[in-house]
């Protein structure tokens, strides 16, 4: 499992809510919270 | 709803969304560009059968194009209420200055976050390895660069794995 690394800086310098999207690759995070699909 | 969306799983016939659309693809995805037409224009029927060989073409036709396509996940009529996505909050990195949110948590390859920074405010990120940086609202500095959703030159960033573990530009540079 790929290691914590160290912290970049997000400043927001302008009026509204800032919001930003990461996307990472294959198998990056694998203790991301799942939502199981529903089964009808 | 605002802060929820769905995921559509691999096979299933999709178009960009109205807000935000996240495609994810692995090295050996297929594509097949089905719309004849986008963004007002006729679209080549030759990304019809991009990835499609060419005996199969002759041999199939268009067939060939219908036999990719997952029609159980197409034809679902029940497939929003299967698939809803609310973010899940990431309490360990929760600040004063902004929020992070899990999303895509239906995909058991790849992840993702949101990230909330409030007006004036600073968000200390930290990640695990190499990352896609898209900027959907507002503007501000990423460790020190400038970016700006909307603006096609300042809207997106790649954060390399040497970047954000410079633990191991350290190591590289001792040797």
């Amino acid at each position: 499992m790929p290691k914590p690394t160290v912290p970049l800086w997000i400043e927001n310098t302008g009026a509204e809510d800032l919001v930003i999207i990461k996307f990472f690759g294959p198998d990056v995070n694998l203790d991301v919270p799942m939502i199981p699909q529903y089964k009808l | 709803m605002p802060g929820e969306g769905f995921h559509l799983p691999s096979g299933g016939l999709h178009a960009p969304g109205t807000a935000l659309t996240i495609d994810a693809a692995r090295g050996f995805r297929r594509f097949c560009h089905a719309a004849g037409v986008g963004s007002r224009k006729i679209i080549s029927k030759e990304l019809l059968f991009k990835d499609v060989r060419k005996e199969d073409r002759e041999r199939l036709g268009e067939r060939a194009i219908l036999n990719q396509i997952d029609w159980e996940v197409s034809g679902d009529v029940y497939f929003l209420r299967k698939s809803p996505h609310i973010a899940a909050t990431v309490a360990e990195t929760q600040q004063a200055g902004g929020a992070e949110y899990w999303i895509l948590l239906q995909h058991y390859r790849f992840s993702g976050k949101k990230v909330v920074v409030m007006p004036g405010q600073r968000f200390k990120s930290v990640d695990k390895g190499v990352y896609n940086v898209l900027v959907w609202r507002g503007r501000g500095r990423y460790d020190g660069h400038e970016i700006k959703a909307g603006d096609f030159g300042y809207d997106e960033l790649l954060v390399s794995h040497a970047k954000a573990d410079r633990t191991a530009v350290d190591r590289k540079h001792r040797r």
